[in-house]
């Protein structure tokens, strides 16, 4: 009788299954959106004047703990600015060790490396998968769209909804406030917020050098730090 | 001559009735067998049906943990520790921030300690999902494997949007969270978990009063309650013996002691218990996600030290102290104070502890973990000797080895 009745039931579960809507998608056809926060690859910045925002610090390259970046830096003088300053001469990125940890990108002082959401396409061959500077800086334009995060939008992850910190002096808490259009998550009251009139908001980076010129001098502006699209419809699906 | 006249072909009883000589036969399963999570060597010694003797054989997925935090700072271990139970990797994450956060004294702002637990207790879910149904799986219920994988889908969907990643999260940072919850985050988790409650309950239906499953696991596997204590057995694999001993309450970390649960007990310590076990944690997980939600409070995530974290990017542009601190956290690492100390959390298998050890450099002097599943593992060989080669897998299963943490 138990085998019976549990065999039934299984068969009502498979044949409710086999009556409802997948839950899969059909991958090629459909494409299921990215999360906003999606860590897949790397780009090189330059700035609103088309000077190189990598200053050669090598940060990144200490930080990595697979040790898959390469800096050659030198001094020379800008070819915008004429002033003489760090540059890099040679970047190389090695996929194929990186774990996406994205400490390089966070470490930035200048935000010049920044993590963009779509892959790197599958290659050939090893080479495929060495990020040089031409790559990297390629990558800037052509996965300019979906580039999300650099130091700064990942150090405004961090703050309260609503801050102003002194320098240097260590601050109590904040008290609750309201979400500042600065993409800091709101976190109170997201419900009231409307999600969906801020992920407009996000494609305003799609203009191209937008981001980067907020690199040094505008580095807190509004416009620098886009809010991650927030995508509503796969909430409890 | 005479002899032949006597030789009758036909043989006598005793020889009918003799012991076949038969030998014991050695079956190797794995490295690389369907049913083994992770890659392990079981090397059985069968008569017949019947394993007389088990030797798990580990080293396939061996990494050199251990030794690559030595050479690196302690920032840059964080990513090493996703790897280590990769089904659960926010627990190992937050594990040893935690560690290093006791070694220096650290007291982390109260919303990254909600939003920690709320981290914890999805990836709990998500690894006692894939245990509990993949039994199903292996004990020929594919349909049940599906219900878990769907809710453990929507749990590693809600992961990538609060971390980025699916399973390499390398979320958290020493002093906090390196992130806030995005906008909108909490109320998607409270509607996953309506669905995951339902998912669950799709699994607990097809198995639990499934009358081959229950025969298949009822008094298979089972580890008396000593012989799991001797073992150093932990987690979901101890509490199924009956003995109600869980990190979260024993001593609680963060803010697990200002959460209303329960910790589940078991009576038998066989399959069904742990499977059962882990379905009931699911749903003590997800209470304990809805209160932390309710209470998180506002504020800060990350402390504010510059010793310790990363100076924010206005102050490394307008200030030299700024730039200083930067520079100094980047190149040098956290400045963790010399000294040693045993800091444990529990992460889905059980008891997750790290013995870190620090000579006041940037980088780790020693990082040992003590991770669950070791001691499972060694203690295989009690659920198994005596007892049929078909129950090796589900107990295998049950006790949710997980090759990456066993072996670092
Ligand atoms: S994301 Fe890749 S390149 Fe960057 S620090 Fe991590 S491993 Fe290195
Ligand atoms: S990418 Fe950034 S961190 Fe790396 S060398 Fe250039 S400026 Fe320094």
């Amino acid at each position: 009788m138990g085998y019976l009745l549990s065999t039934l039931k299984s068969l009502y579960a498979t044949l409710r299954q086999a009556l409802s809507k997948p839950t899969t998608v059909e991958f090629p056809k459909v494409k299921r959106e990215r999360a906003p926060r999606i860590r897949a690859s790397f780009a090189l910045t330059k700035d609103a004047a088309g000077d190189e925002n990598c200053i050669g610090c090598k940060k990144c390259e200490k930080v990595c703990p697979s040790e898959v970046i390469t800096v050659v830096a030198s001094k020379k003088p800008s070819p915008v600015t004429g002033k003489a300053r760090g540059y890099a001469d040679d970047f190389t990125l090695n996929l194929q060790a990186c774990i996406i940890c994205e400490l390089c990108v966070q470490v930035c002082p200048t935000d010049a490396i920044i993590m963009v959401k779509e892959q790197e396409a599958p290659g050939f061959s090893r080479a495929d998968l060495t990020l040089t500077m031409d790559k990297l800086y390629k990558n800037a334009e052509t996965k300019e769209k979906w580039a999300w995060a650099n130091a700064t939008v990942l150090g405004e992850h961090q703050k309260p909804a609503e801050e102003k910190k002194p320098a240097l002096a260590p601050k109590p808490v904040p008290a609750a406030a309201a979400p500042t259009p600065t993409g800091a998550p709101a976190t109170a009251t997201p419900a009231t917020a409307p999600p969906a009139t801020a992920a407009p908001t996000a494609p305003a980076t799609a203009a191209a050098p937008a981001t980067n010129a907020a690199t040094l001098a505008a580095a807190r502006s509004p416009a620098s730090v886009s809010p991650p699209p927030a995508d509503e419809k796969k909430g409890g699906a | 001559m005479s002899n032949d006249a006597t030789y009758d072909p036909t043989p006598s009883n005793e020889e009918l009735e003799a012991h076949l000589q038969t030998r014991n036969m050695v079956l190797n399963l794995g490295p690389s067998h369907p049913a083994t999570h992770g890659t392990v060597r079981l090397r059985l010694e069968l008569d017949g049906e019947t394993i007389v003797k088990m030797d798990p054989e580990i080293g396939y997925l061996h990494r050199g943990f251990q030794k690559s935090c030595e050479n690196v700072t302690w920032m840059q271990a964080l990513p090493y520790t996703d790897r280590l139970d990769y089904v659960a990797s926010l627990t190992n994450n937050f594990g040893f921030l935690s560690a290093i956060e006791h070694l220096m004294g650290v007291e982390i702002p109260e919303r990254a300690q909600y939003i920690r637990v709320v981290g914890a207790e999805l990836h709990r879910i998500a690894s006692h999902l894939t245990t509990a149904a993949a039994l199903g799986l292996e004990l020929g219920g594919f349909t049940a494997f599906l219900y878990g994988v769907e809710a453990r889908e929507l749990i590693i969907d809600r992961v990538t949007e609060l971390t980025g990643a699916r399973l390499t999260t390398n979320f958290g940072r020493i002093g906090g969270l390196n992130r806030d919850l995005p906008p909108g985050w909490a109320e998607k988790v409270l509607k996953s978990l309506v669905k995951i409650e339902e998912l669950t309950a799709e699994v607990d239906g097809l198995l639990t009063r499934n009358r081959i499953f229950t025969d298949r696991t009822r008094g298979t596997g089972v580890i008396t309650r000593d012989d799991a204590l001797d073992f150093g057995f932990t987690g979901p694999c101890l509490r199924a013996c009956g003995v109600s001993y869980d990190v979260r309450k024993a001593t609680p970390y963060w803010v697990y002691d200002r959460l209303d649960w329960e910790v589940p007990v078991g009576m038998n310590g066989d399959n069904f218990d742990r499977y059962y076990l882990r379905i009931l944690e699911i749903h003590q997980s997800i209470k304990m996600i809805r209160q932390a939600l309710e209470q998180l409070p506002e504020g800060p995530v990350i402390i504010d030290d510059w010793r310790i974290v990363l100076p924010p990017k206005d102050d490394v542009y307008g200030t030299i102290e700024g730039l200083i601190a930067h520079f100094k956290v980047v190149m040098e690492g956290v400045p963790v104070p010399p000294g040693e100390l045993y800091h444990s959390t529990e992460s889905a298998n059980g008891e997750l502890g790290w013995y870190l050890r620090s000579d006041g450099s940037g980088r780790p002097y020693k990082v040992h973990v003590r991770a669950p599943g070791f001691q499972i593992l060694s203690g295989m060989q009690r659920l198994c000797e005596g007892r049929m080669l078909a129950d090796l897998v589900p107990t295998f299963d049950t006790i949710n080895m997980i090759g990456g943490e066993v072996e670092q």
